[in-house]
C-alpha cells in the first residue's frame, strides 16, 4: 500500500473489529456442528 | 436526473403553517410535522410500555422459582407481548421516523395533516381494540394466531384498522417527499436517513399488504363464514407480515444508528454509495428469506428450505455487516480527522463511554452482532432441526429486535424528543445507566435463553414442570433468564420515566449544547 493510499485509509480499526467478529462467527458456527455431532453421538 | 424535474404540481401544498429553525440542525421545523412526529413517538413509547409489561410478566413467570401466571393469563400476556412489542411499538416509531425524515429533514411540510392525523387515529384505535381483546382474554392466540386457533373477530378487526392507518401514513410519507421536491424544498439525492426510512417504508408496505392477505381470511374463518383455512397458506402470508416487518425495524434501527452517530459524534458514513447499496440489499433479500420459518414443515421441499432459509439467511447478514462497518467507520474517521488518535483502536479512547449515546449505540451494535451469530445458526437447516421451537429462538429474537433495535431507538429518542420538544433531556446520567442496565439485562437473558435452548427447553410454554419430571439444568437456565428479565424491565421503566420527565419537567432551552450534548472528548 502506498503512503498516499495508507493516509486515505480512514477506518482500519473498524475493519479490524469487523474481521475479529467474522472470525469469531466462523469459529462458533463450526463449533455448533461439533456440538450437534456430539449430541447425535451421545444420543 | 430527469426523473426529479418535471414533477406534477398537484402534490404541492397550499397551506400556511408556522415554523421554526432548529438551533442544533439548522433545519426548518413546521408545527404540524413536529406535532405529528411527537404524537407517533409518544404512542410508540406507550406501546413499548405495554409490550414491556407483558414481557416482564411472562419472562418472570417462566422462571420456575416464580411461575405465578396460570395458563389463561400467561397466553394472553404472551399474545400481548408479541403484538405490542413486535408490531405496535416498531410501526408507531417507524411512522414517527417517516414524518421526521420526509418533512423535517427535507425542510418541508407534511403533505396532508388530515391524512397524517387520520392515520394516527386509525392506528391508535386499532391498537386499543387489539389490546382490549387480549386483556379480556378473547384473543389468547399468541402473536402468530395460527389457524385453527381463532380469536374474537375484534382482534382481527383491530389489526386491520391498524394496518389501514399505517398504509395511510406510508402514502403521506411518499407524497410529502414528492411535494418537497415539487416545491423546491429538497433537491438532489435524498439525505441518507430519508433514503433509509424510504427503504423501510417499502418493506412496511409489502409486509402490511401480506398481513392483510393473511388476516382477512383469518377474520372470515374466525366468524365461521368459511369452514376451512389452509394453515400453511396462512403461515406463508403471515410471515410476509411478521418477518418482513422485523426488517422494517432493522432498517429503522440502522437509521437510528446513523442518527446517533451524527448527533453524538458529528459523524456521517465514510461512503454514501456503500451505505445506500446496503439499504437496497435489505429490500432484495428480506422477502425471500421467509423460507426459514418453514424449515421443519413437511409440506415444503429441502431445496426451497435451503435457498429460502439457509442461503438467504446468510445473505441477509451482509447488509447488516456493511452498515455496522459504515457506522463504526464513520465515527472512527471523524475521531481521526479531529486528530490525536494513534494506533488501530486509539479512536475508541476519544469516545465518552459514560454518555448515554455511546452507551446505547455500543450496546445496540454489540447485542445485534450477537443476534447475527444466532440468526445464522437458526437459519442453518441441520442446526434449526435441533433448535426449533426451543428457547434458542427467543434468544435470537431478543438479540436483534430488542437488544439491537429497541436500544438504538432509545438512544435516538434521547436526541429526537429533546430536539422536538425543545427541552433538555431529563436525567442524562440516568439515561447512561438505563442503556447499560438494559443492555446488561438483555445479554444475561440472551445467554440464559441460549443455554436453555441448547438443553431443549421449549418456548411459548407456560410451565416446564411436566409433573416433576423436568430435565436437569432447565430450571437453572430459566431462573437465570428471570434475573435478566428483571434487570431489563427495570431499565425499560427507567426509559419511560426519563422520556415522560423530559416532556414534563425538562428545562426549556434552544441551546444546542444542552439539546444535543456531544459524546466525544
Amino acid at each position: 500500500m502506498t503512503k498516499e493510499a495508507n493516509r486515505r485509509f480512514e477506518t482500519p480499526g473498524s475493519l479490524a473489529i469487523m474481521l475479529i467478529y467474522l472470525a469469531m462467527f466462523g469459529v462458533f458456527w463450526l463449533l455448533s456442528f461439533v456440538y450437534l455431532g456430539l449430541r447425535w453421538a451421545i444420543g | 436526473m430527469a426523473i426529479a424535474e418535471p414533477l406534477p404540481r398537484v402534490v404541492s401544498i397550499d397551506r400556511p403553517e408556522t415554523s421554526r429553525t432548529c438551533t442544533v440542525t439548522g433545519l426548518r421545523i413546521y408545527a404540524g410535522a413536529q406535532a405529528l412526529t411527537l404524537a407517533n413517538a409518544v404512542a410508540a413509547v406507550l406501546a413499548l410500555a405495554a409490550g414491556g409489561l407483558f414481557g416482564t410478566l411472562i419472562g418472570l413467570s417462566r422462571a420456575p422459582a416464580l411461575e405465578f401466571l396460570g395458563p389463561g393469563t400467561f397466553y394472553a400476556a404472551l399474545t400481548g407481548h408479541g403484538v405490542a412489542a413486535l408490531v405496535l411499538w416498531p410501526i408507531f416509531f417507524e411512522v414517527a421516523a417517516m414524518v421526521f425524515a420526509s418533512s423535517i429533514l427535507l425542510n418541508a411540510r407534511v403533505w396532508s395533516m388530515k391524512l397524517g392525523w387520520l392515520s394516527f387515529a386509525l392506528m391508535t384505535g386499532g391498537s386499543i381494540v387489539l389490546l382490549l381483546t387480549i386483556l379480556l382474554g378473547d384473543a389468547s392466540v399468541m402473536f402468530t394466531a395460527y389457524p385453527p386457533l381463532v380469536a374474537t373477530q375484534w382482534f382481527y378487526i383491530g389489526y386491520l384498522v391498524f394496518a389501514v392507518g399505517a398504509l395511510g401514513a406510508i402514502v403521506n410519507f411518499a407524497l410529502t417527499i414528492v411535494a418537497a421536491r415539487a416545491e423546491g424544498a429538497q433537491e438532489g439525492s435524498l439525505p441518507l436517513i430519508t433514503y433509509g426510512v424510504g427503504c423501510a417504508a417499502i418493506l412496511a408496505l409489502l409486509s402490511i399488504l401480506s398481513g392483510l392477505v393473511a388476516l382477512i381470511p383469518a377474520w372470515v374463518y374466525a366468524n365461521g363464514w368459511t369452514g376451512t383455512l389452509e394453515p400453511i397458506v396462512y403461515r406463508g402470508w403471515f410471515w410476509g407480515l411478521g418477518h418482513t416487518l422485523q426488517y422494517v425495524n432493522v432498517i429503522a434501527m440502522v437509521v437510528a444508528w446513523y442518527g446517533i452517530a451524527a448527533f453524538a459524534f458529528g459523524a456521517g458514513p465514510v461512503n454514501q454509495k456503500f451505505t445506500r447499496f446496503a439499504f437496497v440489499l435489505y429490500l432484495i433479500i428480506a422477502v425471500p428469506v421467509l423460507g426459514h420459518h418453514f424449515l421443519v414443515d413437511p409440506s415444503i421441499g429441502t431445496t426451497t428450505k435451503f435457498v429460502g432459509g439457509t442461503a438467504m439467511g446468510f445473505a441477509l447478514g451482509i447488509p447488516s455487516l456493511m452498515h455496522g462497518l459504515a457506522v463504526m467507520g464513520g465515527i472512527e474517521a471523524e475521531m481521526r480527522a479531529r486528530g490525536a488518535v494513534t494506533g488501530l483502536f486509539g479512536w475508541l479512547k476519544s469516545l465518552r463511554f459514560g454518555h448515554f449515546a455511546t452507551a446505547s449505540l455500543t450496546c445496540s451494535l454489540l447485542i445485534f452482532a450477537v443476534g447475527g451469530w444466532s440468526g445464522t445458526v437458526e437459519t442453518t437447516l441441520p442446526l434449526n432441526l435441533v433448535n426449533h421451537n426451543t428457547m434458542g429462538v427467543p434468544a435470537h429474537i431478543h438479540s436483534v429486535v430488542v437488544g439491537g433495535t429497541t436500544l438504538a431507538f432509545m438512544g435516538f429518542a434521547y436526541y429526537l424528543v429533546p430536539l422536538l420538544s425543545r427541552r433538555r433531556l431529563w436525567g442524562g446520567r440516568l439515561a447512561t445507566v438505563q442503556a447499560y442496565l438494559y443492555g446488561g439485562g438483555l445479554l444475561l437473558m440472551i445467554v440464559a435463553q441460549t443455554w436453555a435452548g441448547a438443553l431443549g427447553v421449549p418456548r411459548r410454554t407456560q410451565s416446564i414442570d411436566y409433573g416433576g419430571g423436568t430435565p436437569g439444568g432447565w430450571d437453572a437456565s430459566m431462573n437465570l433468564n428471570g434475573v435478566g428479565v428483571a434487570f431489563a424491565s427495570t431499565a425499560g421503566v427507567l426509559f419511560i420515566v426519563i422520556m415522560v420527565a423530559t416532556l414534563v419537567l425538562g428545562k426549556r432551552t434552544d441551546d444546542p449544547a444542552e439539546l444535543a450534548e456531544p459524546a466525544f472528548r
